[in-house]
């Protein structure tokens, strides 16, 4: 679905490169989570990925359409939930693009699909972070992509909101989309995701299955901190032991 | 200590906005479904001011006379009025009052495309320099004498030349932060307004100075038909192609790069988008003068309307628009015994109206970037 070889980017006038050499591939219905300390270029990588920064060099192969969740959403003005949503649906159709039925019926079934249907008349900026997650998703899922790719979509939310957001990901995935998503939680990684890609500035990423890469060695020298991975009634965990 | 389960939906009611149920469903019926309701009472409104607006004045008209005196270009209607007041009403009131509300129509259209565009409903056609530049052209001509044909010419390539500075120094100091593009548009209307100053120095104090003057205070006191024409095929080129673009300057007003990620070329809508705001500011220059403020704060009723939504947002900007034009078009000719310029009074009423903006926006505009 997406093959991505070697690739690294660089800002224009900037002597070092943001990051460099990154090798990963992502096949229909996987989960990829990419991890890494803040500054190590997830953000950028997931804008390159995006095709709204150039790579300066390497290769990226995407077979199928793509959709972007952003990290929040705030307009100035005070759209309705399904005005949000249905924006997903004609941006690509050019300047004078319209939304017709058919779009705001698609957005219903997006919204549908992330359970928030019955607030397709709710003002966007009254919601909770939780909710505004789920109807960005929904915005992505509008267009139908293959890959849809978020950034760190369970950063601002409590248990019980990253929880549900995971389903949701885990869920369209299901549906033979392919998933990539950055985020500053190994245990998350290891919940959801098949592969993950491990970023750290000045050295080599690390890709692979996520129950490898995830290793309590690799942690620890991505997070220069102990790790402690183990089970706990069957589920696996991952605990910084912090200094 | 444990937290007992609630027997509760997925979301518990804390997370409902606060408004009361049956005003939040009046307002979401209101917001959402009754548009084609709100085209119309808008519409009867501004029929209303109208034909309210024609029989005020100096040489004040009975209501009825002035409908009959209207119908009687449609079917046939006894004459049972002055000869004088069918005048006074169809070639004094009437083209004054039709190219003010088309100016105000094209205004708060164009203000509510740029405010979407750069996402921060505190921009207007002034703060992008435009006026001040289209208003520089015209002074020109006034200057070289030139035909009445070349101001709007004038007006529009000047107003052209003011947006290339406004961007390209936005450009230099950052790009696409909103803050760089305001700081722009001052130094470029800072520019112009001294290069009118400098006009003003050079002008003959006996012809062009008060002509000049005059006209850039903003009057529509020498509307004719003429000008009717000179704003309205501006407005229906330009207005109908911003309007085609409602849905992409919904996407716009997301920011640049979310705008990017949904696939919207954002460069070239964003020119479009300008060019056309351009045409509509410099025409209403051309025969008005400077009308600041209209652009500005009319798309803010325009929005506690109808919602944010520019489908809706632009057809109610420009009724809006005309409506309020109207309003203070015939305060400005009735209000005192000498003419008020026009655009001495809107910025009279614009100002305290864009400080209580200010307050109730509580400056979200700017903080979001």
């Amino acid at each position: 679905m997406i093959n991505v070889t070697n690739i690294g980017f660089c800002y224009p006038k900037a002597k070092t490169a943001i990051f460099e050499g990154h090798n990963f591939a992502v096949k229909a219905g996987e989960v990829l989570a990419i991890l890494g300390p803040n500054g190590s270029g997830k953000t950028t990588l997931i804008k390159s990925l995006l095709g709204l920064l150039p790579i300066f060099k390497g290769e990226i192969k995407l077979n199928g359409s793509r959709s972007y969740v952003p990290q929040n959403t705030l307009s100035p003005f005070d759209y309705s939930v399904s005005e949000m949503v249905v924006m997903g649906a004609s941006g690509q159709n050019g300047l004078f693009a319209a939304s017709t039925k058919a779009d705001y019926n698609r957005t219903d079934e997006a919204l549908e699909q992330v359970g928030m249907l019955d607030w397709r008349n709710e003002s966007f900026s009254h919601l909770s972070g939780g909710q505004r997650q789920m109807i960005l998703i929904a915005r992505a899922l509008v267009s139908n992509p293959d890959i849809m790719i978020l950034d760190e979509p369970t950063s601002a939310l409590d248990y019980h909101n990253q929880d549900k957001v995971l389903q949701m990901m885990r869920h369209v995935a299901n549906q033979g989309k392919a998933i990539i998503f950055s985020t500053h939680c190994p245990l998350q990684a290891l919940h959801i995701s098949q592969k993950t890609l491990m970023v750290k500035k000045n050295s080599p990423s690390v890709f692979g299955a996520s129950k490898d890469v995830l290793s309590e060695e690799n942690l620890s020298k991505l997070y220069q901190l102990p790790i402690f991975r183990g089970k706990l009634n069957q589920s696996e965990i991952i605990v910084p032991l912090y200094s | 200590m444990s937290f007992n389960e609630l027997p509760k939906n997925e979301y518990t009611q804390s997370e409902m906005p606060r408004k009361s149920k049956f005003l939040r469903n009046l307002i979401v019926s209101i917001k959402t479904n009754h548009f084609t309701m709100q085209l119309l009472i808008m519409f009867i409104i501004l029929i209303i001011i109208v034909v309210f607006a024609l029989s005020m004045g100096r040489y004040p008209i009975d209501f009825y006379n002035v409908i009959k005196i209207l119908f009687s270009n449609i079917i046939e209607i006894t004459v049972d009025w002055k000869i004088v007041e069918q005048r006074v009403v169809e070639l004094v009131r009437l083209p004054r009052i039709l190219v003010a509300g088309l100016c105000g129509a094209a205004l708060s259209l164009s203000g509510a495309a740029l405010q979407g565009m750069f996402r921060n409903p505190l921009v207007g056609p002034q703060i992008i320099g435009v006026s001040s530049g289209a208003a520089f052209g015209g002074v020109i001509a006034v200057l070289l004498m030139l035909s009445d044909y070349f101001i709007p010419l004038f007006a529009f390539g000047f107003g052209v030349i003011a947006l290339l500075l406004t961007m390209g120094i936005a450009k230099a100091g950052g790009g696409k932060n909103v803050l760089s593009l305001v700081l722009g548009g001052i130094v470029t209307s800072a520019f112009f307004a001294s290069l009118v100053s400098l006009v003003k120095y050079t002008a003959d104090p006996d012809d062009s100075l008060p002509t000049i003057v005059y006209w850039l205070m903003g009057s529509f006191n020498e509307s004719s038909y003429i000008d009717v024409w000179y704003i309205l095929i501006p407005l229906l080129s330009a207005g109908l192609l911003i309007y085609k673009m409602r849905f992409l300057i919904n996407i716009l007003s997301l920011g640049e790069e979310e705008a990017r990620s949904l696939g919207v070329n954002v460069d070239r809508s964003r020119w479009t988008i300008l060019l056309a705001a351009t045409v509509m500011i410099a025409a209403t220059v051309s025969v008005s003068g400077i009308v600041g403020w209209v652009g500005l704060i009319i798309p803010h009723f325009a929005r506690m309307i109808t919602g944010a939504n520019h489908s809706r947002l632009i057809p109610i900007s420009m009724f809006a628009g005309a409506i309020y034009m109207i309003l203070v078009d015939t305060v400005a000719r009735t209000a005192s015994y000498g003419e008020i310029p026009i655009g001495v009074l809107t910025a009279l009423l614009g100002a305290p109206i864009f400080a209580w903006l200010l307050y109730r926006t509580q400056m979200k505009g700017w903080s979001n970037d």
